[in-house]
């Protein structure tokens, strides 16, 4: 189905759509509307049916109580972690945008012929699994590494510590989330008029300037799709805190896995999943808004 | 619909039919011969274990073993509360396997199947049997410390001025509060039941000289190997296998902590019997020394001590002259108290 051109609410245009002009050709109204049905089973029992478990498993043990949620906030080592894990998440997904953003442009706009080489740059690292890529981080930034050598003959003894501290999760959750970021950008940025930034040109404005006002402004919806995506990624961490980073770096993914595994408290393993998923709601409600309009065909 | 895209989707839909039968004709098949799924801790270890344990066996009675890693506690809860068990012999943490016997996990084993009668009182229980001795013990770079001159005691590895350098110690609640009471003088054999309160007080002291705090079993042997901590509380076959290829490792034994690691059969494991049958087999003295020496941890047979080389006897922790100056952990108290203990040790971390 195209989508009309101009239109600023699509939702509603192609609602009347359906209704009117186009229905002989969508076919009539049960035919469009139970095609969802079968996807719409699919996503309540797979998504909403173990939630809904989830819920109950960490309220109902086997009777109702509030146990677990208790030992959540009275037992401050959750508190902490939680707040461990929102801000890993942030720095994570600030980091990925400020090395992925130039990345994805010079992707975008590079002849076809190099973006090959680009793009093949970009997936290598990720095919690879997350405990390798650890392991290979914790050699390049060991003590005698290549890294802290060379950073070191050039800051001498204030070259900062880059493992077994916050650092080395930032490099190491930022190398594994870059990708994420970068082709959520890319497929914005690749549907950018370059005839709009013509324009600004023919009309004096410089490159920076252009870029400021025209270029940043319609990649917009390709910042916010990569951040969410990845500040959500990040929140579900535990191998990489675990080997690159210090005992302060405690996730909660950490201590969710303990708890179903070493101790088999799945209560309370699914009241601290609860408590991050609300968490991560709440921080991500202000995005909601322009979610919906992310949706909307340009 | 096009003629040619009808003719395609008959092509896969007889594909599909066909690739169905096969299936079917390939799993009525492999049910007739016996199977048996057994899971073990990966990598090199699981390398040696197929190699001296299941491949004999095999062929021996002519059975197909699937092995698979590593085991999963909560996976065989799952399994045995869905009744739906895949597994028919795991290798179990001792700790979990006193936890799941409480929990009604696993099937009682018939020692008129397993003939026991050369392993260690120690290593025979109801529903599960110590298969193999692991040590958790002072490990150090040669390059730093050497043979006569690191530390021996856990004293000495909480002293940072007369042994100064980088050290790693284990993100758990077991090993840890054993180490820091034998470092404030703790006599070895009236540890247990630990006093943590005193435990946290003298971690306290070493906490500020932790440059590792490590959570995979291998971790601290590659850093030692690979030069990143000097000094760390590691287990000893993960520190055997980079010292056997030259890297600069080596272990001290005094007040090393040990313990077994289990075999169990989930409760409804479809083969049992065959189960019982490999455990006698995977416990008899050849294959029992076999595996010991490809991975050096102690072997329970008895018989198995005489097939295997000094060098290899040196770096197990069930060779008498190590044993003796260890500990065993005990596993009764762990399971016990190792959930309440472990968040006590995270809050500390975290402080």
């Amino acid at each position: 189905m195209s989508w009309p051109r101009k239109s600023r609410r699509p939702g509603r245009v192609a609602h009347r759509g359906v209704k009117g002009r186009n229905r002989r050709e969508a076919g009539p109204f049960w035919q469009t509307r139970f095609a969802v049905v079968p996807l719409l089973v699919f996503i309540l029992a797979g998504f909403y049916l173990p939630l809904f478990k989830l819920l109950s498993l960490s309220l109902f043990d086997p009777t109702f109580t509030t146990a677990h949620f208790r030992r959540l906030l009275t037992v401050p080592v959750y508190a902490i972690a939680l707040w461990t894990t929102l801000k890993i998440s942030f720095l994570v997904t600030a980091g990925c945008l400020l090395l992925g953003y130039p990345v994805a442009y010079l992707l975008v706009h590079t002849p076809q012929h190099l973006r090959q080489y680009l793009l093949v740059c970009i997936l290598l690292p990720f095919w690879t699994s997350v405990l390798v890529r650890a392991y290979a981080w914790m050699v390049l930034l060991q003590d005698g590494g290549p890294v802290m050598q060379s950073l070191r003959s050039v800051l001498g003894n204030a070259a900062p510590k880059l493992m077994f501290n916050l650092n080395g999760v930032l490099i190491g959750m930022v190398h594994y989330l870059l990708p994420f970021m970068i082709f959520a950008l890319a497929s914005v940025m690749r549907n950018i008029d370059v005839r709009y930034l013509q324009a600004a040109e023919s009309l004096g404005g410089g490159p920076l300037r252009t870029w400021w006002h025209i270029y940043l402004p319609l990649s917009v919806p390709g910042i916010r799709s990569g951040c969410i995506l990845v500040f959500v990624m990040a929140l579900g961490f535990f191998l990489t805190p675990a080997l690159l980073g210090s005992r302060q770096e405690s996730t909660i993914p950490m201590m969710i896995g303990e708890q179903i595994e070493d101790f088999l408290n799945w209560g309370f393993a699914a009241a601290l999943s609860i408590t991050l998923l609300a968490v991560s709601f709440i921080v991500l409600a202000p995005t909601y808004r322009f979610l919906r309009l992310g949706f909307a065909p340009k | 619909m096009h003629p040619q895209i009808r003719r395609l989707y008959s092509a896969v839909l007889l594909l599909a039919f066909v690739a169905v039968g096969n299936v079917a004709l390939i799993r009525s098949a492999a049910a007739q011969q016996p199977q048996l799924t057994v899971v073990h801790w990966g990598g090199a270890l699981q390398d040696a274990w197929r190699e001296t344990v299941l491949k004999p066996f095999e062929q021996k009675e002519g059975v197909k073993i699937v092995d698979l890693s590593p085991p999963s506690f909560a996976k065989i809860k799952a399994m045995v509360d869905a009744k739906n068990v895949e597994w028919d012999v795991v290798d179990v943490l001792p700790q979990w396997y006193i936890e799941g016997e409480q929990l009604g996990l696993y099937e009682p084993l018939d020692y008129k199947q397993i003939d026991a009668t050369d392993y260690p009182r120690s290593a025979v229980a109801p529903s599960g049997v110590g298969n193999s001795m692991f040590a958790s013990v002072i490990a150090y770079n040669t390059k730093v410390f050497n043979k006569g001159n690191h530390p021996t005691s856990w004293a000495e590895f909480w002293d940072v001025k007369k042994f100064p350098g980088r050290r790693g110690l284990q993100r758990s609640a077991r090993y840890l509060l054993e180490a820091a009471l034998m470092a404030d003088g703790a006599p070895m054999d009236k540890l247990y039941p630990l006093d943590e309160g005193r435990a946290f007080q003298i971690l306290d002291r070493i906490k500020p000289y932790v440059t590792n705090w490590w959570t995979a079993g291998n971790q601290p042997a590659l850093m030692l190997a690979s030069g990143q901590l000097d000094l760390s509380m590691a287990f000893t076959a993960r520190v055997y296998s980079y010292a056997k290829e030259g890297a600069p490792v080596d272990i001290e034994w005094n007040q090393g902590i040990y313990g077994y690691e289990y075999y169990v059969i989930p409760k409804g494991s479809r083969n049992k019997e065959l189960a019982m049958k490999f455990l006698n087999w995977a416990l008899s003295a050849k294959p029992n020394a076999e595996y010991a020496i490809k991975f050096p941890q102690g072997p329970v047979n008895r018989r198995s001590t005489e097939l295997i080389p000094a060098d290899i006897a040196n770096w197990l922790p069930s060779t008498p002259k190590n044993n003796e100056r260890m500990i065993p952990m005990d596993a009764e108290y762990w399971a016990k108290n190792e959930a309440r203990v472990k968040e006590k040790v995270e809050e500390w971390l975290v402080k």
